[in-house]
């Protein structure tokens, strides 16, 4: 049930945002006038046109990265834990120094895939947005499409997409260095 | 025979040790009420999808409850059934 977001289809699942999100008839903005909150420009105002984007994006991200802790969680070793509490290590210590050290390199791995998607995203951007408002919300592929496809001009689109590419290698090297490290120390 | 005695002048370590079966209960009991509403916020759009797909065009620009379908109509699916083009895509 939770993977519900990832089976649909994002260009109809935005959609589906789209039409929550909608000035005139938002079921957001119905259900919160009960609480007394004024309508929200969800995709009119800059600000909240990135928070919808940002919101869309984790509810479409979210399963992954579940599927993702799920796995890691479960390769835990029981043993860990209940040492840890035989020595009196609350909750949070436990967390601290036994969950998170244990899952390093998959939050590494999934934080570096994310960036990556998020950054090559097109979907949301363009059917929630499409930029908008005054182009404050786009993102590399949808300002390369705005350029390169609307604009016709190609070459410029074509250095817009590229552009992201140094700055995900570095990111890509510095993550992965990391994780092979840690893998050689293992 | 030897006889064991006890420094009452030690000092003691005044840690709370919480029953681990206490602790998973708690656990248990706080991620299924996230699991609840993360449920709950990634089903929202089908489950809007599913409702708009069950209103009339009508209904869709009237001003009432978006939430509830007060006239059901399966008009859209018949609509889609009986589509020569719809039917050559799936």
């Amino acid at each position: 049930m939770l993977l519900v977001p990832w089976v649909i289809p994002p260009a109809m699942s935005t959609l589906a945002w789209l039409w929550l999100f909608d000035p005139s008839y938002s079921a957001f903005n119905y259900t919160l006038s009960f609480f007394g909150i004024g309508p929200i420009p969800w995709t009119g105002d800059a600000d909240w046109a990135r928070f919808s984007v940002i919101l869309v994006n984790v509810w479409y991200g979210a399963p992954f990265f579940m599927i993702m802790y799920l796995a890691s969680l479960k390769s835990v070793p029981e043993q860990l834990y209940e040492a840890a509490a035989i020595d009196g290590a609350n909750w949070w210590q436990r967390i601290w120094y036994i969950t998170l050290p244990m899952m390093r390199n998959i939050i590494a791995i999934t934080t570096l895939f994310s960036l990556i998607v998020t950054f090559a995203n097109f979907d949301i951007v363009r059917i929630l947005t499409a930029g908008g408002p005054l182009d404050h919300t786009h993102i590399f592929a949808t300002w390369a499409f705005r350029i390169g496809i609307e604009g016709s001009d190609i070459p410029l689109g074509a250095s817009v997409s590229l552009f992201m590419v140094p700055i995900l290698a570095i990111a890509a090297v510095f993550i992965l260095r990391d994780v092979n490290k840690r893998g050689n120390e293992a | 025979m030897s006889t064991v005695t006890i420094d009452k002048a030690a000092p003691t370590r005044n840690v709370k040790y919480g029953s681990m079966s206490r602790d998973r209960t708690w656990a248990l009991r706080w991620s299924y009420f996230f699991l609840t509403l993360f449920a709950v916020f990634s089903l929202l759009p089908p489950i809007y999808m599913l409702i708009t797909s069950l209103k009339g065009s009508a209904e869709i620009s009237a001003a009432t409850n978006p939430w509830w379908v007060f006239h059901p109509t399966l008009e859209n699916y018949a609509g889609l059934l009986t589509s020569n083009q719809f039917c050559d895509f799936s």
